[in-house]
């Protein structure tokens, strides 16, 4: 039902912004960037919906600073 | 450049105040590094670090008239340590988006709508924001001139309805629990809300050519900071120093203690939605800004909604508890700003100046 969801949401986002995309001067460049941020979301928003999302940003983003800073780790 | 209509610089100031203020209605930037009653002593010190970064910001703008961030990034160090930057400060406009979304999304579902699904919640807040970004940014300083006033308003009413509530004594014993916990917060002020203001070079490209953006920028650091001082002052006096620390939205609890029937409390929901909605707004419209100068593509709106749905879902995926949220950005995001708000624009200004010399 979420992937359903997901599909619906994405491919509106897509239908809404397709004719402003095909307007566009440089529009192979332009539809190739964003169809690229398209996937990248809604591969994530997938991975996440099936609880297989990689570790989060904060996860990474606090290693590399307790690395140099220790501390107590907020995000596990 | 960015091509179209500019905005005033009445309206850039009102951006840049909305903006400071932000989700600062309902929190404390002092809170979490354990200054207690002296939080307002750390806020005082991160102001005057506001103001010094805001000199960095200005300087840079005046060097480089009417040129966004990532414009100014390619010129000083070049095409690929430039774009490499660029992509880097659309991740923190993108991440810091994020992380807007999802306190709000805290704080609506925890106050408002406890049975609403938080996504719901954000995706409305970012796709607001998503549509006035299609309008351009003349129609977002237009709309946050007009809120710009009702939120002040909000902030002050409320501080005004609260003085019979106030207890001095809680200010005081003054730096009960020495100087190391006021600097932290002091730390965590400069990052949060001043360092943010980073934005600025961003924005600034959109103000008229006419416009003394130095007025506009100290103008509302100075406005914005003051406000967001009598807030804190506000929830220390009211609350008193034990309560504010354990407080996860302490304007929220102030209100709590006025009296019924008067209810103001939905006076800082507004204010919250106002201030959240600039700054996600202000930081997607960054993010898309970026992708479309990055690419040397004369406009940003095609990538809205997919930078929009990538907020959305960071913010989600981020955090799986409040605690998680308000414990990393206290511990962890004054830290990690650093070289976006700090580093790399102090290096931009002296590779300016270096320029500037070099040329005269």
């Amino acid at each position: 039902m979420q992937v359903f969801g997901l599909i619906v949401i994405f491919g509106l986002m897509v239908l809404i912004d397709l004719p402003s995309l095909l307007k566009t001067d440089s529009r192979i460049k332009t539809m190739v960037i964003y169809f690229c941020l398209i996937t990248l979301g809604f591969t994530f928003s997938l991975l996440y919906s099936i609880d297989q999302a990689p570790p989060s940003p904060a996860v990474i983003m606090e290693r590399i600073i307790r690395f140099i800073i220790p501390g107590q780790y907020t995000v596990q | 450049m960015i091509k179209g209509e500019k905005i005033s610089g009445m309206a850039l100031f009102l951006w840049l105040v909305t903006y400071t203020l932000g989700d600062m209605s309902i929190l404390n930037p002092a809170i979490g590094a354990k200054a207690y009653q002296d939080s307002w002593l750390g806020f005082i010190l991160g102001w005057t670090g506001g103001f010094i970064l805001m000199v960095i910001y200005v300087s840079i703008i005046r060097l480089t008239p009417s040129k966004t961030l990532f414009e100014i990034l390619k010129d000083s160090f070049g095409k690929y340590i430039g774009s490499i930057l660029i992509i880097f400060y659309i991740w923190y406009f993108i991440y810091n988006g994020s992380l807007v979304v999802r306190e709000f999304g805290e704080y609506a579902v925890i106050v408002n709508y406890p049975e609403t699904p938080i996504v719901f919640i954000s995706a409305l807040l970012v796709f607001m924001a998503a549509y006035m970004i299609k309008s351009g940014p003349q129609v977002i300083s237009r709309v946050y001139g007009i809120l710009a006033f009702i939120f002040i308003f909000s902030v002050l009413a409320i501080t005004m309805i609260l003085i019979p509530q106030f207890d001095f004594t809680n200010l005081f014993p003054f730096l009960e629990h020495g100087i190391k916990p006021v600097l932290k917060a002091g730390l965590n002020t400069v990052a949060f809300p001043f360092g943010e203001l980073v934005l600025l070079l961003v924005i600034a490209s959109v103000a008229k050519e006419s416009v003394n953006i130095k007025k506009a920028a100290y103008s509302a650091v100075a406005l914005g900071g003051f406000l967001i001082f009598v807030t804190i002052l506000r929830d220390i006096m009211v609350l008193g120093p034990g309560l504010l620390e354990n407080q996860t939205f302490p304007a929220q609890a102030s209100t709590q203690i006025i009296p019924k029937p008067l209810d103001v409390s939905p006076m800082v929901s507004v204010s919250l939605l106002i201030g959240s909605g600039i700054e996600t707004t202000t930081y997607l419209y960054a993010c898309t800004l970026g992708i479309s100068q990055l690419f040397n593509l004369d406009d940003y709106k095609p990538f809205v909604f997919p930078m929009a749905a990538l907020m959305v879902m960071i913010s989600l995926w981020n955090f799986t508890s409040v605690h998680q949220f308000f414990g990393w950005v206290s511990e962890i995001y004054p830290y990690y700003v650093v070289p976006f708000q700090t580093i790399i624009p102090l290096i931009i200004l002296i590779i300016l100046w270096t320029k500037k010399k070099a040329k005269s």
